[in-house]
């Protein structure tokens, strides 16, 4: 050894050595070695910065067959131009996942249930529900029919080349960020990469998106109702609406008398099956699932418009978050071209237009969401159906093993029973395929024609096109339901029997589904309330789904009255902030107020009496009123419960008022068309047997003496109550938008923030509202206008990451530049063109 | 005023390997930008693990200096991330600096003792 080495050389060595091992051991095997991941300057979080600015580009992808010209205009809207339709939607694939890359993984996982795995131990629970339901299992049947009908199917056909398309784009861009570190920083933290998307995922998405519509346990709180309430319970769960509605698609008449006796013909369950249903309602947990049920949609025809062309209005209401659901964009090749709002994993606008028509949806919420429940004798190995014993399905998912009878998925078993769940969405549909045949299309025949083919998540598809016409149709698979032996069904509403004695028997003929085509009111409006009216001779469910149609009631009125209808008119009707509810309970209210000396009621009746009925957020009477109809709400139903020994027993199940507007309450509409009716009408019998003059004022001290308490000042009004919240999919609160207020409104407005858990608590928004306000107009679509309340990019360091919300929360509109040609869009408008070139 | 230079040679060298190395993105791997130099002109550990330091750190300035240069917002990406994981942003951006100089640091001292032995 050189005599210059000494032993302090040794120990310099040896701590430095020590000092590599240690960090490399803090990198490699435990968790802050993520946070050196993410600090690496090549490959860690900085790369996804170059994701967060639009540029000019030329860029070289795999599986294009010409080049694509992109443009991305003023408003961060992407307008894709290809020669052929495989081209289309390999580079809008590319462009969806340079834009969307995370919240893509993040709802494939969700669906299947695989959530846990990078999120953690807390979403195991959800995880298993949803391998329970069978999105994994359905979406590879959804794909395999396809690719078999694909030959000889030409929507089959299309499907194919859309899906295999628009997977290769995804993986292209997957392919390019990881060549240049440019994946979003969610997968560096949570340590993992994306899979390669296939056309199986859409199909997941789809699922996914059938589960937030049209997917519920009402059946389950039906039959549980029913076991504790008896026939009490057709009266609080009533079979049509006590109030008022507007049914579009007709059938107004009396109740038919068979399909009545139906929905009432509920199947009186043992103490054993109400605790398996308790059991599934408590384990009910789809993830990120927010609330539905408040969308609107509505058309008016050329007749009573000022541009005498049809004007089109859409607002679905979905939850709110961000990166926003809805991605916007134009996709255009030669004989084809659609704009309009993408879900992520779709490569077709799911609401928008073309040269020719122009169409949105609403959820119809009909038939028990869709979900029907059933008892059923199984053993290991079998299920008993129809006296005969057939074999169960088995499929072993993540280690999970899944049994399936014919009905659908055993979601609790116990013994010799099972309980079993037939969702429709578990049925064939190929939804991408019908709504690629729906933007191919030029007019009604096409439009309607194409939608025989939609079969679940049940929507309502509004229609107009500029040869001034319109129309709506609820589109999906509604089974007709029959007894072996010939008697009254029971009710598809509740749980039913399910060995063989009750049976789908068909479904209601595609042309006697809820429709209609140019009314001669022309007027079209479906926001959510039942379609058809009680004459309708097909069972489609009681009050327990629908919407209480205060909504379309608002709409209808307005349109019915108003010719010389302006694009700025429907813009304004949109933002509507008048209560139905309050317009019809306020007289009852204010005569039983009059009668009262206290000085709450007194206080309460100062303010409503010179109240206009809308729910403007500087108003302190709109506050008011809320917190009155809520109080009455507990009064009247919370008591109910408790007598007929509904609760505590099934404590858990706690429907709220407004929609669920309370926190951990959810909406049940029967109860708020019920209450509704008692406010409107005076009489609470035989759900509500006490005075009502009592009731309200009653429920006006207490609501006052709430509103004294969170605000001593007298300062509570309803923007207090009442805002809008972005959670990020993330959790974490910086990437997050809200509570904002500046627009009001309730549950039953137009304009509702799809309460669901969220206010009316001083800072608790609900997390949703109109999540695309879209107004098409068919006198020239090229000047339609529409935003959602989002932005283009998941990448919260981007300006299009929440650069829509300042603009839809002051209730403006853009316009959406939508050209056949790009040369027709001026440079003034864009602000970058990418080029994707075919590689190799 | 001869070490000023041998050790200005050091730093140079441990910017310039570092800088280059760190598109590998296997960042372990810049402990070679503080031993090359190291190796070849280092004779005490101090001046050393000062220069190759300073190396290492200038050269991830320069590497996220790229990424502003080409309109990265580096910062805001920090702050969110750090957001996300629960942590400050300019975590990872420290990180980011100190771990380069850090295996440089490493490097040089080994090659420092190496050149010692040889």
């Amino acid at each position: 050894m050189n005599k210059g080495v000494k032993r302090k050389d040794h120990i310099v060595l040896g701590i430095a050595v020590l000092f590599l091992i240690f960090i490399l051991f803090l990198s490699y095997f435990t968790p802050i070695g993520v946070l050196f991941k993410a600090s690496n300057p090549d490959n860690g979080i900085y790369g996804y910065s170059l994701n967060a600015f639009v540029r000019s580009e030329t860029l070289n992808i795999k599986g294009l067959y010409n080049p694509v010209k992109i443009i991305i205009d003023k408003n961060g809207v992407y307008h894709i131009y290809a020669s052929n339709l495989h081209d289309l939607f390999l580079a809008f694939g590319f462009i969806q996942a340079e834009n969307r890359l995370f919240q893509l993984d993040l709802i494939r996982r969700a669906s299947i249930g695989n959530l846990s795995p990078i999120l953690g131990s807390s979403y195991q629970s959800s995880d298993l529900f949803q391998l329970k339901i069978g999105n994994l299992i359905t979406a590879e049947k959804d794909w395999n029919e396809t690719l078999i009908l694909a030959k000889t199917n030409k929507m089959a056909n299309q499907t194919v080349m859309m899906l295999e398309a628009y997977s290769q784009g995804v993986n292209d861009y997957i392919s390019y960020a990881e060549a240049h570190n440019e994946l979003p920083f969610e997968f560096v933290l949570l340590n993992y990469k994306p899979q390669p998307w296939t056309p199986i995922d859409t199909f997941l998405g789809q699922q996914y998106m059938a589960e937030s519509l049209e997917f519920g346990d009402d059946a389950l709180i039906l039959s549980l109702m029913y076991y504790k309430m008896g026939n009490l319970t057709n009266k609080v769960i009533q079979p049509f609406s006590p109030i008022p509605q507007v049914y579009y698609a007709g059938y107004n008449g009396n109740p038919n008398e068979t399909i009545t006796k139906e929905i009432e013909n509920i199947w009186p369950i043992n103490s054993s099956i109400a605790q398996m249903a308790y059991q599934l309602y408590n384990e009910w947990d789809p993830p990120f699932i927010n609330p539905h049920g408040h969308s609107n949609e509505f058309v008016v025809s050329g007749n009573k418009t000022s541009t005498t062309y049809p004007i089109l209005v859409g607002g679905p209401v979905l939850g709110f978050s961000l990166p926003f659901i809805w991605f916007e964009a134009q996709i255009e090749s030669p004989g084809f071209d659609a704009f309009g709002v993408f879900l992520p994993g779709l490569p077709i606008p799911v609401i928008g237009f073309n040269q020719y028509i122009a169409w949105t949806l609403t959820d119809v919420q009909s038939i028990s969401w869709g979900t029907y429940f059933f008892i059923q004798t199984v053993n290991n190995t079998d299920y008993y159906f129809n006296k005969t014993w057939y074999p169960i399905e088995h499929y072993y998912v993540n280690g999970v093993e899944l049994n399936w009878t014919n009905w659908g998925p055993i979601m609790i078993e116990k013994g010799n029973i099972a309980l079993v769940m037939d969702w429709l969405a578990n049925n064939y549909s190929n939804d991408p395929g019908v709504l690629l045949s729906i933007s191919q299309a030029h007019n009604w025949t096409e439009f309607y024609d194409a939608l025989q083919n939609w079969h679940a998540p049940y929507q309502n598809f509004a229609y107009a096109d500029i040869n001034k016409n319109i129309g709506d149709v609820s589109a999906g698979t509604y089974p007709v339901f029959s007894m072996y032996n010939n008697s009254l069904p029971y009710s598809p509403d509740a749980i039913m029997p399910g060995n063989g004695e009750e049976f789908i028997r068909g479904y209601i003929p595609y042309q006697k589904i809820p429709q209609v085509f140019n009314p001669s009111d022309g007027i079209i409006v479906s926001s959510n309330q039942r379609q058809v009216g009680p004459s309708y001779p097909y069972w489609y469910g009681n009050t327990m789904s629908f919407s209480p149609g205060t909504r379309a009631w608002v709409v209808y009125n307005y349109l019915l009255y108003h010719n010389n209808i302006s694009i700025q008119d429907m813009m304004n009707l949109q933002w509507n902030e008048t209560d139905l509810a309050a317009v019809w309970s306020m007289p009852t209210i204010i005569k039983a107020l009059e009668n009262s000396s206290n000085p709450y009621a007194k206080t309460a009746l100062s303010y409503l009496k010179s109240w206009n009925y809308i729910m403007s957020p500087d108003s302190k009477a709109a506050t008011i009123w809320f917190y009155i109809y809520s109080e009455a709400y507990f009064n009247v139903f919370y008591k109910l419960f408790n007598e007929t020994g509904f609760w505590p027993e099934f404590e858990n199940i706690r429907p709220g008022p407004a929609g669920g507007s309370w926190p951990n309450t959810f909406g049940l509409a029967s109860l708020d068309e019920d209450l509704i009716h008692i406010l409107s009408t005076g009489n609470g019998t035989p759900i509500y047997n006490g005075s009502i003059d009592s009731l309200i004022v009653n429920s006006t001290i207490s609501a006052m003496k709430l509103l004294e308490n969170y605000y001593p000042n007298g300062n509570y009004t309803w923007a207090n109550f009442y805002g809008f919240y972005w959670p990020s999919l993330t959790g974490a609160s910086a990437l997050s938008v809200g509570p904002l207020s500046g627009l009001g409104g309730d549950y039953f407005t137009i304009n509702d923030q799809s309460g669901g858990g969220g206010g009316p608590l001083p800072t608790s928004p609900g997390p949703g509202g109109q999540s695309w306000t879209f107004i098409a107009n068919l006198k020239n679509l090229s000047n339609s206008y529409g935003v959602y309340p989002g932005g283009q990019s998941e990448n919260p360091a981007s300006n299009y990451y929440d650069n829509y919300i300042p603009i839809w929360i002051k209730g403006e509109y853009l316009p959406l530049i939508f050209a056949s040609n790009p040369n027709n869009i001026s440079q003034s408008n864009i602000i970058a063109t990418i080029i994707l070139n075919p590689s190799g | 005023m001869r070490d000023f230079f041998r050790y200005l040679i050091v730093f140079v060298i441990t910017l310039i390997l570092g800088y280059i190395i760190l598109f590998s993105g296997i960042w372990v791997l810049t402990v070679i930008a503080g031993f090359i130099p190291s190796i070849i002109f280092s004779k005490k550990y101090l001046k050393a693990l000062i220069s190759s330091f300073s190396g290492g750190i200038i050269s991830s300035l320069l590497f996220l200096f790229n990424y502003i240069a080409l309109g990265g917002p580096i910062f805001k990406i920090a702050y969110f991330a750090g957001a996300v994981a629960g942590l400050p942003g300019s975590l990872f951006l420290i990180i980011s600096i100190l771990l380069t100089g850090i295996y440089c640091i490493i490097g040089s001292i080994i090659g420092t003792y190496i050149r010692k032995i040889i």
